[in-house]
């Protein structure tokens, strides 16, 4: 394994947000996926392939000079043809205009959001919100390969855990006032230039985000908490805006901190300097928000493989010794501990930020959540074949076929992102109300709200649980395609596409050498001049060749 | 139709009415025109009919040459300038190649 590996650009998403080429946030990237190739790249995972491979080039290839000439050379032929070309404009406008041949040439980016109202801001003195954010995609330059363990899955992990820690205490919270709502969303699609928060804003500028009954708009948001890229070690940086807000709740975070297992601290960037973050794209639409971002890093990632193929559960490590044989919870210092250990000192900071009383004692059972973190790390970076996703996504878990690590790419909208679909489950079971029932009398359970939705699981023990949560999956597709006439090169919204493609293939083959193509090629060429000569020969002199012949058809 | 086998007034009587079809924007029935009776024109001991064929044969010649030019310039044209003209390229496009521009 590289010590470094990035194919992300130094300034991820640089279109967007703060970024000092002299001093990046990714000085790792090495910007393979914004290259233009002009040849197809594949990635080899199976030894038996590679070992062919590397064989046949040993056996036929080697030594690589001048003998290579004459004689018989192995060779891979790389077939990905990629429908698409020039950009995105250009490829979605041909869709529309083919007149004979219907061929779509490129597809949108895109997926669903996941959001999660957990308290509503209408039933709070300040009538504003407090927004934890996070994204939950990642990419790589390969297709099916996605892992982004510390890219998206640290964020998207703590977040859920996050929403389960202020889901225990909201029967506290909810007894004394409240000043603040609180809404979770992960993002989805944000490795490309931000489609699932630029989705968001949009929707909240038309006034058509969530539900007719609790609408939000930017003006109701006051605060936004992302949790961008964490663990595994023990530090946390804090990165925020200039405003006061910003500022006390940083600091409610770095007290809270002290004498526990973690350790958070302010960035040494400047406020407002704020990383390449989903937070930049609220804050583009309304600079009043105050914004937190949370991070491992404080100048520049120390994730050295940023969307790499690399980001899995290595640069993550999730192991817990001798977990196979017993149910052991992850050791403290280890990368569960310490996520779960952050999510209680935000979980505590976030209720006094709502209750403006930070007198309220809250008990929170930190070895619970280190379970919980876990279980969902497990999933994403270990095996899809895990407790929480046979349990709420069987679909998924079961199937034989397909990586045990599931991709978290983005993909396209017109197919269903599974893992989009199970991470939404896995947010709603862990960070909402449930109640025991049967799985029919489920669906009558939501029936009386309508801003609820219902699905029943079976635990481990048998007994069924009816889980009913207000988190939602919304369109998570760039505005650019939802706009008629939108002017391409205002550089306004995200316009990723992704290529149509037939087939890819790698075929092995050993070609022969030089002379015997030439061999080949000419004996053809004579044979082909001989028999034009015979047939021109014959054809002039037909008639004294087969004379009796002739004669003889004449007479019957 | 074998032309040996057929008359020279007939001949003329061909040849004329493929000259004719031509102009209905057939230039492929000026280059078989021009083909086909070029034997007639030019390389039979001459009779009554061969002035008037030769100058068909001649004229559909010109006339096949002059479309082929024009043709050709076009597709040329058109392939090399098809992505350059963006929206309109793509407009007057009927099949569009997939893969690089």
């Amino acid at each position: 394994m590289p010590d470094h590996y990035s194919p992300d650009d130094v300034c991820p998403n640089r279109n967007q947000g703060y970024c000092d080429s002299n001093q990046p946030w990714n000085p790792d990237g090495n910007s393979f996926l914004i290259k233009d190739w002009p040849f197809p790249v594949f990635l080899v995972q199976d030894d038996d392939y590679l070992k062919n491979i590397t064989d046949c080039y040993k056996n036929f290839n080697t030594p690589v000079d001048s003998t290579q000439l004459s004689k018989p050379l192995c060779t891979l032929l790389l077939k990905s043809h990629m429908f698409a070309a020039v950009n995105s404009e250009v490829c979605t406008r041909r869709m529309v205009q083919q007149m004979v041949s219907i061929v779509k040439f490129c597809d949108p980016l895109g997926s669903e959001n996941i959001v999660y109202p957990m308290i509503s801001h209408n039933d709070t003195k300040e009538k504003k919100l407090i927004a934890v954010i996070a994204r939950m995609d990642s990419t790589t330059l390969f297709d099916g390969l996605a892992p982004g363990a510390m890219s998206a899955v640290s964020g998207s992990a703590t977040l859920m855990v996050l929403a389960e820690i202020l889901n225990d205490l909201r029967p506290v919270i909810k007894a004394h006032d409240m000043f603040r709502g609180l809404t979770f969303i992960l993002l989805n699609g944000e490795s490309f230039d931000f489609i699932g928060s630029q989705r968001i804003v949009y929707d909240m500028e038309q006034g058509t985000f969530m539900t007719q009954n609790n609408k939000i708009t930017l003006a109701d948001i006051g605060m936004i908490i992302e949790l961008s890229q964490l663990g595994p070690g023990k530090t946390f940086f804090v990165h925020r805006t200039a405003d006061t807000y910003a500022a006390d709740f940083a600091n409610s975070l770095i007290v809270l901190s002290k004498n526990t297992t973690v350790e958070f601290k302010l960035s040494s960037m400047q406020p407002n300097q704020l990383p390449p973050v989903s937070i930049n794209t609220f804050l583009g639409a309304n600079s009043n928000i105050s914004g937190i971002v949370v991070t491992n890093y404080d100048k520049s990632f120390t994730n050295r493989y940023y969307n790499g193929l690399f980001d899995n559960d290595t640069n993550l490590p999730v192991n817990v010794p001798g977990s196979q044989f017993e149910n052991k919870l992850p050791p403290k210092g280890s990368t569960q501990s310490n996520l779960a250990s952050a999510a209680t000192i935000i979980a505590r900071s976030i209720a006094n930020a709502i209750t403006k009383n930070e007198a309220i004692p809250y008990d929170i059972k930190l070895s619970r959540y280190v379970e919980s973190v876990n279980e969902v790390l497990q999933c994403y970076l270990v095996s899809r074949k895990c407790k929480l996703f046979e349990k709420l996504y069987p679909m998924i878990a079961s199937g034989a076929k397909g990586p045990e690590v599931l991709s978290l790419y983005v993909g396209i909208p017109t197919s269903v992102s599974h893992i989009t679909r199970a991470t939404w489950k896995v947010l709603a079971y862990l960070g909402s109300d449930s109640e025991t029932s049967s799985s029919e009398n489920c669906t009558a359970l939501c029936s009386k709200d309508s801003e609820l939705q219902c699905f029943w699981v079976k635990e481990e023990t048998g007994e069924g649980k009816c889980v009913m949560s207000s988190a939602r999956l919304l369109t998570a597709v760039s505005p650019a395609f939802e706009i008629e006439g939108y002017n391409w090169s205002s550089k306004q919204y995200s316009t990723w596409t992704e290529s149509v493609w037939a087939d890819t293939s790698v075929r092995m083959f050993v070609q022969g050498d030089h002379t015997k193509e030439l061999v080949v090629m000419l004996s053809g060429l004579f044979t082909f001049f001989v028999s034009l000569a015979s047939v021109y020969f014959i054809n002039k002199n037909y008639e004294s060749l087969f004379a009796s012949m002739l004669i003889r058809m004449e007479n019957c | 139709m074998d032309l040996s086998k057929v008359n020279n007034e007939e001949k003329l009587k061909l040849c004329r009415w493929y000259f004719k079809a031509g102009f209905f924007c057939l230039p492929f029935v000026w280059l078989i025109n021009s083909i086909w009776f070029f034997k007639y024109a030019f390389l039979r001991p001459e009779y009554d009919e061969q002035k008037s064929i030769r100058k068909l044969v001649i004229w559909s010649a010109i006339g096949a040459l002059v479309w082929a030019i024009a043709v050709a310039s076009w597709v040329t044209t058109y392939q090399t300038h098809r992505v350059a003209w963006g929206e309109f390229g793509d407009w007057i496009s009927v099949v569009t190649p997939t893969g690089s521009a």
